[in-house]
């Protein structure tokens, strides 16, 4: 280490901005930077977080530093907390700091306390903190003796790891504050130790770093603050820089030192260079080894569910899988996958795993997965292979109502020390950053409301970098004021993917082996869920194993519509086993699949007509098909055409048949890649599994265009493919870039589609009761109750005498004298009415008979005046009092009683004779109340004449009209879609009634009416027929806004 | 200590060290207007700045950087210099731009 004190080598105290609000730079910035500045060490100390850990270390190596980790903790001393600065020695200091962690976060003001850091000292190195620090405030404050005492009760406790931390921000007095606490060290007997502390990567930055402390601090930067910044020197600055600040070698030279002593290898690898994988212990019967047992149970199953020729391939099959499971040390992860699917299973909650998965038989056997993979040919290696590096994935679909009950057995079976949820790394886009930033440079909220309005689906996906593109809302909302120019500056120094804060993922769970505070630190969700600081890849790259336990709506839906059904029918049905009946096809076919799990989307209901399937095949192929992937691979049509028999279906090359013959010879699973780069580019499974991850993903695609030449060659040599062969399906491959099915997750779909379609036609009020109330898919409940229509399913009113708590139930009901089963919506179903109310009001109705009137209930509830005025406005009392003479009651109540008790001056004024609210009165505060109302009317129907006059068809009349015709129709916008995939054209659905149609708007058209295709709830399009019959399509030229008594929120996409 | 904030004329060393400063005496207080004036409302009469001797640097005491304002159309940038002078005085003072400016003196 010559000469290291003649210049600084390592940066012991940087933030990133997984800070969270008090850093701008993300780990990899500041590592290029350290890099380029030609320090060798650079220690990552965020505030309570890690979650920079394995950025930090996968930059390090590439830019050749040393990385080292720790935190800064702030610790209470006395009333004050102070920020420590702990740096990890080894592996075992690194769950040093992430226990000091867990337990700073686990209180209120989110520090430790003296006593946790003094027993907190296993390998870690701790540093006296920055300018906050406790040396620095003590010092100022003149309470040296107190700082003395305090400093030797930590050196006491961290013999030879404790430094006095000297930092320099060329404020005012650093010199001598630097001079000041080396003095002290001196007279201590402690070391010092040079660490300015970096929170941005370059000088400029400090704007958004100012920006970002008064936003997290909630001031505006017109107020001063002694946290914000007061100069640009807290960059990553020069090794010449920080000595020129710090003279001292002896600090520079001890700043080497911890850095050597702190460095360790923190992400494992065996010899091999694969990952350690640590999966949880399982449950084993008899002291069994987990290979063994799982083993005999699939045996078992094996025995169960395969005969004659199927079992000797069911075989074959399982011992290739067992050979994988057994080279991985997996035995356990299945058997642990399998005993929270076993524990659904006994309580009757649906669950089914899904994803590559699917594709295993193991999973099968064990009863996990719902799918035989076998008979669909599933391949097994798109799951598991012997040339693996990261984990393979069980993603395990959930009842989303019954979910939390599962993950909290989980807890409870593995225990509170080994299990959590991975996060999700939150980071900006532009409506979040500019309400974050916009708050901090003092635009009041209306103004930022009105921007981030503004942005429309145009630009609410950007990243704040690229702000400057969304110019044209910038100037709309704010004009030419100057805080546009500050704003704009502020969002375009923002780094892509700027983390904002840590949510829990919608299902990872992590099981260790371990307690998990060897990986991470863990604190409570805002929704009471244990997070690991760690997102799904971070996780598996420290060999933690992550579990998928994810809610599914559709499942929960289905669980509802199989308990209406046994309770009214007294049948329990096998969803995993339903009969094939055509009607379900024929449905389907038709394109009626508003509703249906997967294939209710306006595309996907074209595609159903289209597709005509009429087996689980077609209907797994239809699932895939509608996906980024095929979609910009241009599959679609090719493969359309090649169902109906309207194209020839041809092959690249002859090897290709095998492979592509099920989906007419195009690329339509993640599978056809890997098995393309296997069958025609010999690939080993290993080498084109890498293959497949560079086309698959969201957003983030690698370009494979490097490896074109490679793939060619390999080609020509493997398969004797000619040149133009071999590029030809390259460019397939390559154009099959973005997210795509993997075969097995869409049949693990097309059961649970099936399984709707089923019930759609079998016991449609049970079904529609479910999607009522779970809510599942992307319409609306205003869309599905117009729906209701079509499928004959009658809406009862709320009544308060008659709905149940929180589902939408169904009851058997006359109609024209014959009788049907109707849908009635629940209590919980109104805004403002929380299920823990509606179930009080439910208890009450069953102990003491039901309401006479809204006095009565008034009497016997103890609710507040907002939540009897929210049952009245919905409709509660309709069927015992009209509704505004209800509402002047509540209204009087609530001025001389007491809800639930005795009136407290005089009796309540009679009601005056009030004019009735009328049909368009109730349907307007129907919408308002519940977002839907189950009047059978629409929303158009009181705007007839307007439309009239204007000389609008209704849609309904369009599907007569012949194909190329020039119509004026209006409908209410019940979705909007403007998917990046779809160059510039934007999707709308018009609804009239139980009547839609697709407005396909041009981008000329949606460039000259921003404004209206954002606001406008009704729209007015002249436009041309593209499509009639079941679904119409217009392809609009024109377009104008109506006001409408209502708006429907809707499906938004892009 | 008084409050100056007056522009200064400063000579550099190598190392960019101010070695000696000049500036102007303040303006001085402000007396009653001239006879015949007004009454009420009156503006009073301040006696002219004037320029003092150069003073020479014998220490830098601190050095310190304030920046701020970056929000509006001009941001503040200010590198700050405390100075002991050859009459034992202090001097804090500061660039900005190309100008330098006396903050404040001790004496």
């Amino acid at each position: 280490m010559g000469g290291e004190g003649e210049r600084l080598s390592a940066l012991l105290n940087v933030h990133s901005y997984y800070s969270l609000g008090a850093g701008t730079a993300s780990p990899t910035t500041l590592v290029e930077r350290a890099a380029a500045q030609g320090y060798r060490y650079l220690a990552l100390t965020d505030d309570l977080n890690v979650t920079g850990m394995v950025e930090l270390f996968r930059a390090a190596e590439e830019h050749g530093i040393r990385a080292l980790i720790g935190a800064t903790v702030p610790v209470t001393v006395g009333t004050e907390a102070y920020p420590f600065v702990l740096i990890a020695t080894s592996r075992a200091g690194y769950a040093t700091v992430c226990e000091l962690i867990t337990a700073a976060v686990a209180r209120a003001e989110r520090a430790a306390l003296l006593p946790e850091l003094l027993a907190h000292n296993h390998d870690v190195i701790l540093l006296s903190g920055p300018r906050d620090g406790v040396v620095a405030r003590l010092l100022a404050q003149r309470r040296v003796t107190e700082l003395q005492d305090l400093l030797g009760r930590v050196g006491a406790a961290f013999p030879d790891r404790f430094y006095l931390q000297l930092f320099h921000d060329r404020y005012r007095w650093d010199s001598r504050r630097a001079r000041a606490i080396r003095s002290l060290a001196q007279h201590l007997g402690l070391p010092v130790v040079s660490a300015p502390e970096v929170r941005y990567a370059a000088p400029d930055d400090y704007r958004l770093y100012d920006a970002l402390t008064c936003a997290r601090l909630g001031i505006t930067v017109q107020q001063p603050h002694a946290s914000r910044p007061q100069n640009d020197c807290q960059a990553l600055l020069s090794p010449a820089d920080v000595l020129d600040r710090l003279p001292f070698p002896d600090a520079a030279l001890n700043a080497a030192w911890v850095a050597e002593r702190a460095c360790f290898e923190l992400v494992l690898a065996d010899q091999t260079g694969r990952r350690f994988i640590t999966p949880p212990k399982s449950r084993l019967p008899r002291g069994e080894a987990p290979e063994d047992w799982l083993e005999e149970r699939c045996r078992k199953a094996l025995a169960e569910l395969y005969a004659g020729a199927a079992l000797a391939r069911a075989q074959e099959r399982f011992e290739t899988e067992l050979a994988a499971i057994k080279a991985f040390g997996m035995a356990d992860f299945f058997l642990v996958t399998a005993e929270i699917t076993d524990y659904c299973q006994r309580r009757g909650i649906m669950a089914a795993g899904r994803g590559s998965a699917a594709a295993s038989i193991v999973c099968y056997l064990l009863g996990i997965t719902k799918t035989e993979p076998l008979g669909r040919d599933l391949l097994f290696e798109r799951f598991m292979h012997t040339g693996m590096r990261a984990m393979p994935d069980i993603d395990v679909d959930i009842a989303s109502d019954r979910r939390q009950e599962v993950l909290d057995w989980v807890e409870e079976r593995f225990g509170a020390d080994t299990h959590a949820m991975v996060c999700n790394k939150i980071t900006y886009h532009l409506p979040l950053a500019i309400q974050d930033l916009g708050r901090a440079l003092g635009m009041p909220p209306e103004l930022r409301h009105r921007l981030t309005k503004a942005l429309g689906r145009d630009f609410r996906w950007l990243r704040p970098r690229w702000a400057a593109k969304a110019a044209v809302a910038f100037l709309e909302a704010l004009g030419d004021a100057p805080v546009a120019h500050a704003l704009l500056t502020l969002l375009g120094s923002m780094e892509p993917r700027h983390a904002r804060h840590l949510a829990p993922h919608s299902g990872g769970v992590v099981l260790g082996r371990y307690p998990l505070s060897h990986y991470s630190p863990t604190e409570r969700s805002s929704g009471g869920s244990k997070l690991l600081q760690l997102d799904k890849d971070d996780a598996e790259d420290l060999g933690l194993v992550k579990l998928d336990l994810l809610g599914l709506r559709m499942l929960a839906a289905l669980g509802w519509a199989r308990e209406e059904v046994m309770r009214l029918d007294g049948v329990w049905l096998d969803l995993g086993n339903l009969p094939d009946d055509p009607r379900v096809w024929d449905l389907m076919a038709e394109g009626s699949t508003l509703g249906l799990f997967q294939v209710e989307s306006p595309s996907q209901q074209h595609t159903s007509r289209a597709m005509r399937s009429r087996n689980l095949r077609d209907l797994a192929h239809q699932v895939a098909l509608i996906r980024p992937g095929p979609i910009q691979s241009g599959t679609v049509h090719p493969y359309l055409r090649r169902r109906q028999g309207l194209e020839a279906v041809t092959y690249w090359h002859p090897s290709l048949e095998p492979i592509l013959a099920k989906s007419y010879g195009v690329i339509l699973f993640q599978e056809d890649v890997l098995r393309i780069a296997v069958h025609f580019a010999g690939m080993d499974w290993e080498e084109a599994d890498r293959f497949r991850k560079k086309i698959s993903g969201w957003g983030a695609f690698e370009d494979i265009e490097p490896h074109r030449e490679e793939f060619i060659a390999r080609a020509i040599r493997h398969s004797g493919a000619t040149r133009e062969q071999a590029d030809t399906v390259f460019e397939a491959l390559k154009g099959f870039q973005g997210f795509g099915f993997a075969e097995s997750h869409a049949w693990a779909f097309a059961i649970h589609a099936y399984a709707s379609g089923w019930l759609r036609v079998n016991y449609p009020a049970e079904y529609l009761a479910a999607i009522f109330s779970e809510a599942p898919g992307m319409w609306s409940q205003s869309t599905k109750r117009q729906e209701a229509r079509t499928w004959g399913v009658p809406i009862l009113p709320l009544d308060i005498n008659a709905s149940a708590a929180s589902h939408f139930r169904c009851e058997r009901v006359r109609v024209d004298g014959k009788p049907v089963k109707a849908v009635r919506p629940p209590l919980a179903t109104i805004k403002g009415i929380a299920e823990a109310t509606a179930v009080a009001v439910l208890h009450e109705r069953l102990q003491r008979g039901p309401y006479a009137n809204a006095d009565d209930a008034y009497r016997r509830l103890a609710l507040t005046r907002e939540q009897f005025e929210a049952l009245v406005r919905a409709g509660a009392f309709d069927s015992l009092q009209e509704r505004r003479d209800a509402l002047f009651r509540v209204g009087a109540l609530a001025n001389t009683h007491v809800s639930g008790g005795f009136e407290l001056f005089t009796a309540a004024p009679a009601t005056p004779p009030l004019a009735p609210l009328g049909v368009e009165g109730q349907f307007t505060w129907d919408h308002e109340s519940m977002s839907f109302s189950p009047l059978e009317i629409h929303a158009l129907d009181f705007m007839r004449s307007q439309l009239r006059e204007l000389g609008c068809v209704p849609l309904a009349g369009l599907r007569r009209r012949p194909h190329r015709t020039t119509v004026r129709t209006a409908g209410l916008v019940v979705s909007r879609q403007k998917p990046p995939t779809a160059k510039g054209f934007a999707f709308y659905v018009l609804e009239d009634g139980p009547v839609r149609a697709q407005l396909i708007i041009p981008p000329d058209l949606w460039d000259s009416n921003r404004e209206l295709v954002r606001d406008a709830p009704v729209l007015v399009a002249d436009a041309v027929v593209e499509a009639t019959g079941y679904q119409v399509t217009l392809k609009a030229t024109t377009l104008a806004g109506l006001r409408s008594p209502i708006a429907v929120r809707g499906y938004h996409f892009g | 200590m008084r409050l100056l904030m007056t522009q200064a004329r400063v000579e550099l060393s190598d190392d960019e060290t101010p070695v000696s400063v000049e500036w102007d005496a303040p303006a001085g207080l402000p007396s009653p207007a001239p006879r015949g004036a007004p009454a009420r409302g009156a503006p009073a009469r301040r006696a002219p700045r004037r320029p003092l001797p150069p003073r020479r640097v014998v220490n830098v005491l601190d050095r310190w950087r304030h920046a701020g304002h970056w929000w509006e159309p001009r941001e503040v940038r200010r590198h700050y210099y405390l100075l002991e002078l050859d009459d034992g005085a202090q001097l804090e003072l500061f660039r900005e731009g190309d100008g330098w400016w006396v903050a404040r003196v001790s004496d």
